[in-house]
């Protein structure tokens, strides 16, 4: 059984690890490299859900030539067969969505303003005063907010809400607005991805950093297992790419690679905070339970004896609410064991999501690890 | 500097009444600048003058007046209803005894209410100057009352009324009587009609011209029960404003006043004041401009019968001023 | 001044930070522009940038001052709380643009950070769920350690949107700043157009500071440059967004508007009016009942008093970090003040008087 303290997180010493002799080797630093550029491509992309055509392409460029075997299903998922070498060990699920949550254009009005409504559960506090990018063509608009000149503070102001808002990219007709943009265009947050130190910036974080981290695993496979990958679509508005990728690939066992959030915000009067969810710079988080999915507690009980082993730092996610594709690929079949393992991220479903490189370098490490050892006897 | 406290603390001055602490002031000033004068509106202006090449001028302010009441009707049974002078909150009037300039007494009560939990008004206050009518009352409508507070000190800590803005006067006092060499025109002004709009503040700096202005006076301190214990406390040293009311205070200022500080390793805090009753705009704006920000001296309980300050934050205030003062400015 | 250069300037202009008591990064980029514009530039005690232009006519000349004041509005670090930062803000920017919005803390160095507002159960139980996020709920973070945050940031520090200027459609340009920095490149346009006229007045044209807190620049430049005239030009609201109060905004891309009211003299209005014609330049009427929100209202009421007029550029969204502009109303902005500058004659205050 997995600990019920959530607070423990600090990395046994590295010393304890390497007697041990497992510690995970790191990734050289053209990998990391090439890894934190993917990373930038993939956050840049649009891919809304239902339209994730960008990131599926970034996916197939990356792992093309390194899978065994590589293919797009019916809902757009990639599902791809790394090379490991072996067939004999554990057919292991790798999931991470591609999708992101966004807007979609509803409607143009006469003045060329753009009406649109959400994709998924994006954040509608931070809609207002940002720029996006709206289509294929990434047209770019901004979506204003009233002057505080104009408002009357004598009554407090609501909170923006969809039908009040509208995407302007300088049109100043309806028929201009149409040459650029068509209803059904969805749109995304135009914010750049940085990095700055251990600071991670950009949209859609989640969970194009279990993409990137999936794309790692697919070029550099850890040996003695069968290596699935499902990079899932749809996952923002329910799970769905996931639900039949598991049941196309029939794996004995599952591992998502998400982003969950991290409400590790100090609270308005000082006290302490109970309910972070996970914490930044703690580590990777190993779920125990969510609304969706209670995990397998050998897998649970696998991930963290194999973090100790290596001595990397890893949190519990507070169990609660929330869900990943874990939710759909357990109940896939007959059932599959599965777990989730989070990068802890802030402001997810936002404009600007916020992670830390090296929680995100010791989740790598961790699935790594942790997939190495993998046999059989752990998940029955 | 404790006993200069007390007298300044205990002296009365409302807005437009300062005559009695410009008496004190003016006895504590004798001798010690190059010239003393009264302007129109009652500030007083003690100069040093400029003694070298690289000197400026530089006005050092602090207001001699306190919040108070004035009386606005006599009613038939010798009640006094009055009008606030200043900002003063209706929540800390009830039950306090108010002194007006001749001495007499009266106490503040407060009307039988409906609902007793909201907060009193300045409508449904009285004072109560125990006269049994009209006839015989002494009181005419624009008479001015204090808080009557003497001076307390509690666990080192000074309690009264008037205190955090008359610290600031003695805070002036004291750094003009230590002030030994400086290259500047030093303008130490005793301002008066401060807490009704920075007044006096404004004329002040209309006839000094400064080129530079440090404006003192009181600064909210929040470390107290469901406080914000990080903010503004009691102790930890003067107050550099990086903006009081509307006034952004010049970044090469707060810069010149921190890092000063920080090399004397004078204890001093920076303060964001958003919303302040305090607002050295007009000092700014005056004229082609003048170069301002504001230095504090934490104080809780402000406006209250019972502000409370740390005497140690006015000899850090003293020894951070002289040693600003001590130098040519770095802009 | 062709729209390539215009744009060019726009996007250095909005890339500044320059909030309010801070104004450097935007002074730094107006003064190497209009240097080789004017005869005397000076930078005033305040910070304010004054440029001369000597005019052909005998000394001493009037003077007519175009104001544009280059202040924005931002946050000011009022709180360091381990981390995060607790802010206040500066010059009126409403709470509920402020979540998810990526900012920059000016500190001892630059830090890129972002504002949040916490979910729900992070903020007080007895708050309203339902009401709009507050400036004083957010937390700004850096993403750094409490000593990290130490080391760089302190309580003073302002804080400018991050958002970098972009291209909307043809002729429009969003960014942050552009409340006033539109005005500036309006003056700009105007010194441009003014090497090619026998001015016979002297023209200072001046980027004022703190116009959103104190209008403190138009006050004491006004006063300390004495002027005849003076003319503040800045932004004001343009059409497009559903629900703003009738009349009170502009459309875009209709040229700039012309006060009437309190703040603006009767007979300078009448000039502008004509000069307008005569250009051939569209133009709107906007009316300013009291006080016009401008750096006029202060300039009209310094020394001796300054006959003002107020030119106004339409801006969406004033105030938020995309801020829209259509650049040709710009452009006529300036191509009207050079005009009236042109018609400005030695006997013209004669003839400007009250009926």
């Amino acid at each position: 059984m997995p600990r019920t303290s959530t607070a423990r997180a600090r990395p046994r010493s590295a010393p304890a690890a390497r007697r041990r002799g497992i510690r995970p080797r790191p990734a050289s630093p053209a990998v990391l490299r090439n890894s934190l550029e993917r990373l930038r491509r993939l956050s840049e992309a649009s891919g809304v859900s239902g339209d994730e055509g960008a990131v599926r392409q970034i996916v197939l460029e990356a792992i093309d030539g390194h899978a065994d075997e590589v293919r797009v299903d019916a809902l757009g998922n990639v599902l791809a067969r790394a090379r490991t070498g072996s067939r004999r060990g554990v057919r292991v699920m790798l999931a991470a969505h591609m999708d992101e949550v966004g807007l979609m254009v509803i409607g143009v009005t006469t003045e060329g303003m753009l009406k649109f409504d959400r994709v998924g559960g994006v954040d509608e506090r931070t809609l207002v005063a940002k720029p996006v990018l709206v289509g294929h063509a990434r047209v770019p608009g901004v979506i204003g907010g009233a002057p505080p000149h104009l408002i009357d503070w004598e009554d407090e102001p609501s909170p923006y809400k969809i039908p009040a808002l509208a995407i302007d990219i300088g049109a100043r007709t309806k028929e201009e607005a149409l040459e650029r943009v068509h209803p059904g265009d969805a749109a995304v947050f135009a914010t750049r991805f940085e990095r700055l130190g251990n600071v991670l910036r950009g949209k859609a974080l989640d969970d194009r950093v279990g993409v990137a981290t999936l794309i790692e695993l697919v070029l550099d496979p850890p040996p003695g297992i069968e290596l699935l990958a499902a990079f899932t679509t749809q996952e923002e508005v329910g799970l769905r790419g996931a639900a039949v990728a598991a049941h196309a690939l029939d794996p004995q066992a599952a591992i998502v690679l998400d982003c969950t959030p991290a409400n590790d915000l100090p609270l308005w009067d000082g006290s302490e905070n109970t309910t972070y969810n996970t914490r930044l710079g703690f580590g990777p988080a190993i779920y125990v339970g969510d609304r969706g999915t209670l995990p397998n507690p050998r897998l649970i009980e696998h991930l963290a004896r194999t973090a100790e082993a290596a001595g990397l730092p890893y949190q519990y996610r507070q169990p609660g609410g929330g869900s990943t594709d874990a939710a759909a690929i357990h109940l896939a079949r007959k059932g599959i064991p599965s777990i989730s393992l989070s990068v802890p991220g802030r402001y997810l479903h936002t404009p600007l999501s916020m992670i830390f490189f090296d929680d995100w370098r010791a989740s790598v490490s961790l699935v790594r690890a942790a997939l190495a050892r993998l046999r059989l006897d752990d998940i029955r | 500097m404790k006993a200069l406290i007390r007298k300044l603390s205990e002296a009365y001055g409302p807005s437009g009444r300062e005559d009695a602490l410009r008496q004190i002031v003016r006895a504590e000033l004798r001798g010690l600048s190059d010239y003393i004068s009264e302007d129109p509106l009652g500030n007083l202006h003690a100069v040093i003058k400029q003694k070298a090449r690289s000197g400026r001028r530089i006005m050092l302010a602090a207001p001699m007046d306190e919040v108070g009441l004035q009386i606005s009707h006599v009613d038939e049974n010798g009640f006094l209803r009055f009008a606030p002078l200043g900002p003063l909150d209706p929540l800390h009037c009830v039950g306090a005894r108010v002194r007006f300039a001749d001495g007499r007494l009266g106490v503040i009560g407060l009307e039988p209410r409906g609902e007793a939990s909201a907060l009193p008004t300045v409508r449904q206050l009285f004072v109560d100057v125990g006269a049994v009518d009209r006839e015989s009352s002494t009181f005419k409508p624009g008479e001015a009352a204090v808080f009557d507070r003497p001076l307390a000190e509690i666990d080192g800590r000074l309690v009264g009324k008037a205190l955090g803005g008359r610290t600031a006067v003695a805070v002036l006092l004291e750094t003009l009587r230590h002030l030994k060499r400086t290259p500047h025109e030093v303008q130490f002004v005793f301002s008066v009609q401060e807490h009704v709009g920075s007044r006096g503040v404004r004329t002040a700096a209309y006839a000094l011209e400064p080129e530079v202005a440090l404006t003192l006076g009181a600064a909210p301190a929040s470390d107290i029960p469901r406080g914000s214990p990080a903010a503004i406390a009691l102790g930890r040293g003067p107050v550099i404003r990086a903006r009081e009311g509307f006034a952004i205070s010049d970044p090469r200022i707060v810069e010149w006043m921190a890092g000063r500080a920080s090399e004397a390793r004078l204890p001093h805090q920076l303060g964001v004041f958003d919303t302040s009753a305090s607002n050295p705009t007009a000092v700014q704006t005056s004229r082609a401009g003048v170069v301002t920000a504001g230095l504090g001296l934490p104080c809780r309980y402000l406006y209250t019968s019972s502000e409370m300050v740390d005497l140690s934050d006015a000899e850090n205030a003293v020894k951070l001023l002289l040693s600003l003062l001590a130098s040519p400015l770095p802009f | 001044m062709d729209r390539k250069e215009l744009l060019a300037l726009a996007k250095d202009l909005f890339s500044a930070a320059g909030i309010s008591g801070h104004e450097q990064p935007a002074r730094d980029v107006v003064r190497p522009t209009w240097e080789p514009l004017v005869d005397e530039i000076e930078v005033s005690r305040l910070g304010s940038l004054h440029g001369l232009r000597h005019g052909r006519g005998p000394a001493p000349r009037p003077r007519v001052l175009l104001a544009a004041h280059m202040d924005a509005v931002g946050l000011m670090v009022k709180q360091v709380v381990g981390s995060f930062l607790r802010v206040s803000d500066i010059g009126g920017v409403d709470a509920r643009l402020l979540p998810g919005q990526p900012v920059v803390v000016h500190g001892r160095r630059d830090l890129p950070a972002v504002v949040a507002h916490p979910p729900l159960q992070l903020l007080p139980p007895e708050r309203p769920a339902k009401s709009a996020p507050r400036t004083h709920e957010m937390w700004v973070d850096m993403g750094l350690s409490a000593a990290e945050v130490g080391r760089w940031v302190r309580v003073g520090d302002v804080i400018s949107f991050a958002q970098p200027p972009f291209e909307l459609g043809e002729t429009r340009i969003t960014g942050r700043g552009l409340d006033d920095r539109v005005g500036i490149l309006a003056i700009t346009v105007c010194l441009h157009e003014l090497q090619h006229v026998a001015h016979r007045w002297e023209v200072a044209a001046v980027a004022t500071v703190n116009e959103e807190m104190t209008y403190g620049g138009a006050y004491t430049s006004a006063f300390s440059l004495r002027p005849e005239l003076a003319v503040a030009v800045d932004a004001t609201h343009a059409t497009g967004l559903p629900g703003l109060p009738e009349f009170k905004a502009f459309p875009m891309g209709g040229g700039p508007t012309i006060g009437i009211g309190s703040d603006i003299h009767p007979g300078l209005l009448r000039t502008f009016e004509a000069a307008a014609k005569a250009a051939e330049i569209p133009y709107l009427l906007e009316v300013m009942p009291g006080h016009s929100g401008t750096d006029a209202r202060a300039m009209q009421v310094t020394q001796d008093g300054v006959p003002t007029m107020v030119v106004s550029i339409p801006v969406r969204y004033m105030h938020s970090p995309v801020e829209v502009v259509d650049l040709s109303d710009i452009e006529r902005t300036g191509r009207l003040m050079a005009a009236v500058i042109a018609a400005l004659d030695d006997d013209y205050m004669q003839r400007l008087v009250w009926e």
